[in-house]
């Protein structure tokens, strides 16, 4: 018998675990746009999500693949969607016209971006500043496409090709640069190659966790093939802050469709 | 001869009223509509273009003081908001105005007024060691139709809590089905000045009665003329008892409350200078406009 209520309470566990898992979502709230200036106009339908154990970092990129408004009125997709916070999340379709009273029904295919430690997509490298100039991804197999690398200040253009492994280094990286001794801020150098634009947040953490409050991010260049960015830091930067990086791989991927219908135009 | 010019009079003077009468010609710029399921992201913008007569005087101003619409179905559109902005005639005027019914197409008439303010001198004030006469109107109650005071020893989260509640009631006020979620989107205002409150900047509270949005620069100066303020954050909700009595104002001295939390350069000193500019009714002209067969994006 106890046995049985052990089994039970596995099974119960599992299926907790499992529901937790599926993501449920709602429309959050439909917003329509419409100008007088060409190419403006459109409709976007919000999300909100729930089910998935949404992190601070978990993403969601929504696409129409059908929509059709109570009239019989196809509206195609527009723009080019991209991974958003939960609360930004949307679609964007062409505007119905004012004939129409709602949208009798919607498809959305929604991608979600949900990383964690487990899935490897967040990656913590603590006392990053012990290990300079080197790639910090290197032990990391399945990013062995990307390189990151922290430096206290940028050298010539030649050390900086090296550094990145790399012969030369495209034009828009400018001319040499460091931090003038005279500043009041504390900065430090990230340089990444990152030709698929993998890498989607950069946190650096204290000893307990909590991201270090830094003033600014100075995007010295743009472009995904070698990035360099300058961090400051109201503090001197310590050793035992932990560089976060959060990085789009297939484990943390999934995608779902939904349908909704009847969605009532304002 | 004297018949003549008794016509010659008339005429001239049956003109000017005539003229003086007729609204201002205006056309529209830019019109957007913002139609949401959220009730508070209803909105239908525009930008109206015109002139007025009379002189240009520097740093006038212009702000449409009245609006009303009618559509094609003959419904009424009030106006939602409208601020002073920089006016050099002629230009575009923003304003925002209720939404029609989704299917209407065509607005028939836009009427209202336009207000054109021509400063003077008198309209910037200084004010010396204000820092020393807190949580009371800072301005001569018979000279100015504005109040300004320094607050000091607020007690923050009372206050914010009493602010939040207020302006709560006054969108409920306006909309009263307007569900709790849809509310708190439009509360990241007043964290955004709780926080700023709450940091280690150099930070001072300014309050002023100006429900129509008449004040239109502060400044606070040190002995060198030099501008201390580096930004700020506004939030506006009408006064109540509570707020005034955590404010140390009198309810019956600010009927409405503009709550300004100023990040300062560096610290405080009893040697600075508070300057205001306001908009002084008197120096207000009033002009008709009119817009006709507004087609809708």
């Amino acid at each position: 018998m106890k046995r049985h209520l052990s089994s039970l309470l596995f099974l119960f566990i599992c299926c907790s675990t499992l529901l937790a898992q599926e993501l449920t979502t709602q429309i959050e709230s439909i917003s329509e746009f419409r100008s007088s200036d060409p190419g403006e106009t459109n409709l976007a339908i919000y999300l909100n999500y729930e089910g998935l154990n949404i992190n601070d970092y978990t993403l969601f990129k929504v696409t129409s693949s059908s929509a059709i408004d109570n009239l019989g009125n196809r509206l195609t997709a527009i723009g080019d969607p991209d991974f958003l916070l939960p609360s930004r999340s949307h679609a964007k379709l062409e505007a119905p016209i004012r004939e129409a009273a709602s949208l009798q029904q919607v498809v959305m295919r929604i991608q979600c971006f949900n990383p964690s430690l487990e899935n490897g997509a967040i990656v913590r490298i603590p006392n990053f500043y012990d290990k300079l100039g080197v790639n910090l991804l290197a032990p990391y197999s399945e990013y062995h496409d990307l390189k990151f690398v922290v430096v206290d200040s940028i050298g010539t253009r030649a050390e900086i090709a090296a550094l990145m492994g790399k012969d030369t280094l495209p034009d828009y990286m400018g001319s040499n640069f460091k931090p003038r001794p005279d500043q009041a801020w504390f900065a430090t150098y990230l340089l990444f190659d990152d030709p698929e634009g993998k890498i989607m947040k950069i946190d650096i953490l204290d000893a307990e966790g909590n991201a270090v409050e830094h003033i600014n991010w100075d995007r010295l260049s743009y472009g995904k093939i070698v990035q360099r960015r300058k961090i400051y830091f109201n503090t001197p930067i310590q050793k035992d802050w932990t560089l976060q990086l959060i990085i789009e791989n297939k484990q943390a991927l999934k995608e779902y469709t939904f349908e909704f219908s009847d969605l009532a135009l304002h | 001869m004297k018949i003549t010019n008794l016509i010659l009079s008339c005429s001239l003077l049956f003109l000017a009223v005539y003229l003086h009468s007729q609204p201002l010609e205006a056309e529209i710029n830019k019109i957007a509509e913002y139609r949401s399921s959220l009730p508070l992201s209803n909105e239908l913008r525009m930008k109206i273009f015109m002139g007025t007569p009379g002189k240009y005087v520097d740093g006038q101003k212009i702000k449409i003081s009245e609006a009303l619409a009618i559509d094609e179905n003959g419904d009424s559109l009030q106006l939602l908001h409208s601020n002073w902005e920089y006016y050099a005639s002629p230009t575009s005027i923003n304003l925002k105005m209720e939404l029609p019914a989704r299917s209407v197409k065509r607005l028939k008439e836009i009427k209202g007024k336009v207000n054109v303010f021509r400063p003077k001198k008198e309209t910037n004030i200084q004010i010396k060691n204000f820092l020393s006469r807190p949580n009371q109107n800072l301005l001569k109650p018979k000279a100015h139709p504005l109040k300004v005071a320094v607050v000091q020893n607020l007690e923050q989260d009372s206050f914010f809590e009493a602010f939040s509640l207020a302006y709560k009631k006054s969108l409920r006020d306006v909309y009263p089905n307007i569900s709790d979620k849809d509310l708190e989107a439009h509360f990241e205002m007043i964290e955004v000045s709780k926080e700023r409150s709450r940091s280690a900047d150099q930070i001072i509270h300014i309050i002023a009665d100006d429900q129509e949005g008449n004040m239109l620069r502060l400044k606070i100066t040190d002995s060198s003329g030099q501008d201390v303020v580096v930004g700020g954050i506004i939030l506006r909700c009408p006064m109540n008892e509570t707020l005034a009595k955590l404010l140390h104002v009198s309810d019956q001295d600010f009927q409405h409350l503009t709550f300004q939390t100023l990040t300062l350069k560096e610290k405080l000193s009893t040697d600075w200078s508070l300057e205001v500019q306001y908009v002084d009714p008197v120096l207000v002209t009033a002009y008709d406009f009119a817009v006709f067969n507004i087609i809708l994006p």
